[in-house]
């Protein structure tokens, strides 16, 4: 048996699944990336929240589907982030790698101090940090998404922007 | 140049060349078929299987008789049963891992917690146990016994139960579990 041609259409709401997958897949790869740092698990947490979307036919306002795919995809960090294995075999051998375009190898230096101290952000900031900055939520979406009150997302924000300032004029130093 | 407000920008530079392409389009595709696939799978159970499934369950009714049973009114210790019962008495600041290192995400059959409902999906499964391997002993007291439990059946045929008082596992330490509870509450509302 395979998905049914209207399912692939419609998963949820206006947009088909081919629509919401050319205009959100990538952002939910990269902030997937972002958190655990190993491109194969960010695919695998992708494809789960695709599978999902697909499967579970969610009943999304319009609009809100961007912000569905990535709390998921975040629960799905979150989950991964605290097995055991990942502890293990991520925090064991931290790596945030870039792939940039060809002709831009020789000018991402400076910007890939940035990417790597994001990444190495307590995932609690890590999370407000790629939402805001990243993906431009506002604080009231970014409460919504994350089910915490929005004073504790602009507490963490203001924690996080601290945390790489000293962080950054660390790299400066060195 | 690092300035958090230009992430967007910068994170197209870093990460130009991670994008979700064809392939991982196509794997999506495919996994979600095969799993509607087996959700459609009329439920079946071969004859000689429930056959074996009735024989377990009077033999580990057999040895449950044999056990005190539990008194959600009055239990605030921890209850194993299985082919014996064990009495557990962890080290305060143990992980739950430390003390129960054979529950293991294979041989988990379904999680489920009174009064809120069961988790089955093997992969929902092996996540609740990982999450609940990380709880952590806690020094707040948990007086108040909400009756709740915690029961997890396996391939085995054991079944742990446990006394819930949320976001606490209730015994002779109090275990913290609110990313195990919250976890669990997402995939019973799914």
């Amino acid at each position: 048996m395979s998905l049914q041609p209207e399912q692939m259409d419609r998963p949820s709401g206006s947009l088909s699944f081919d629509q919401m997958y050319d205009l959100y897949a990538t952002d939910v790869l990269r902030v997937s990336y972002y958190y655990l740092g190993n491109r194969e698990m960010a695919e695998d947490v992708t494809q789960d929240v695709f599978v999902k979307l697909l499967t579970n036919q969610p009943a999304l306002e319009e609009g809100r589907e961007k912000a569905w795919l990535l709390k998921v995809a975040l629960n799905r960090c979150r989950d991964l982030w605290r097995s055991a294995w990942i502890k293990k075999v991520v925090l064991g051998h931290p790596g945030f790698e870039c792939f940039p375009a060809p002709d831009e190898i020789g000018q991402i230096a400076d910007q890939y101090s940035l990417s790597a101290a994001v990444n190495r952000l307590k995932p609690e900031f890590k999370e407000v940090v790629l939402l805001f900055y990243y993906q431009g939520f506002s604080v009231t979406e970014i409460a919504d998404m994350l089910q915490i009150a929005e004073g504790t997302v602009s507490s963490r924000l203001s924690r996080a922007r601290e945390k790489l300032q000293n962080e950054l004029k660390g790299d400066d130093k060195q | 140049m690092n300035n958090p407000e230009r992430l967007r920008e910068i994170t197209d530079n870093v990460l130009y060349g991670l994008t979700a392409d064809e392939s991982l389009k196509n794997r999506i595709i495919q996994k979600a078929s095969v799993k509607q696939e087996k959700d459609s799978r009329p439920f079946f159970l071969p004859v000689p299987a429930l056959c074996g499934i009735v024989a377990l369950l009077v033999l580990t009714m057999g040895v449950l008789n044999n056990l005190r049973p539990v008194d959600p009114a009055s239990s605030v210790e921890m209850k194993v049963f299985s082919a014996g019962s064990v009495d557990i008495s962890p080290a305060p600041d143990s992980f739950f891992s430390d003390i129960l290192p054979d529950l293991n995400y294979e041989n988990v059959l379904s999680v489920e917690l009174t009064e809120c409902g069961v988790v089955n999906d093997p992969e929902e499964c092996a996540e609740l146990i990982a999450a609940l391997q990380e709880c952590e002993t806690s020094s707040d007291v948990v007086s108040e016994d909400s009756g709740r439990q915690l029961i997890i059946h396996c391939s085995n045929g054991t079944v742990y139960r446990f006394s819930v008082n949320e976001p606490y596992l209730v015994g002779d330490q109090c275990w913290i579990c609110d990313s195990f509870f919250t976890l669990f509450h997402r995939f019973s509302d799914d």
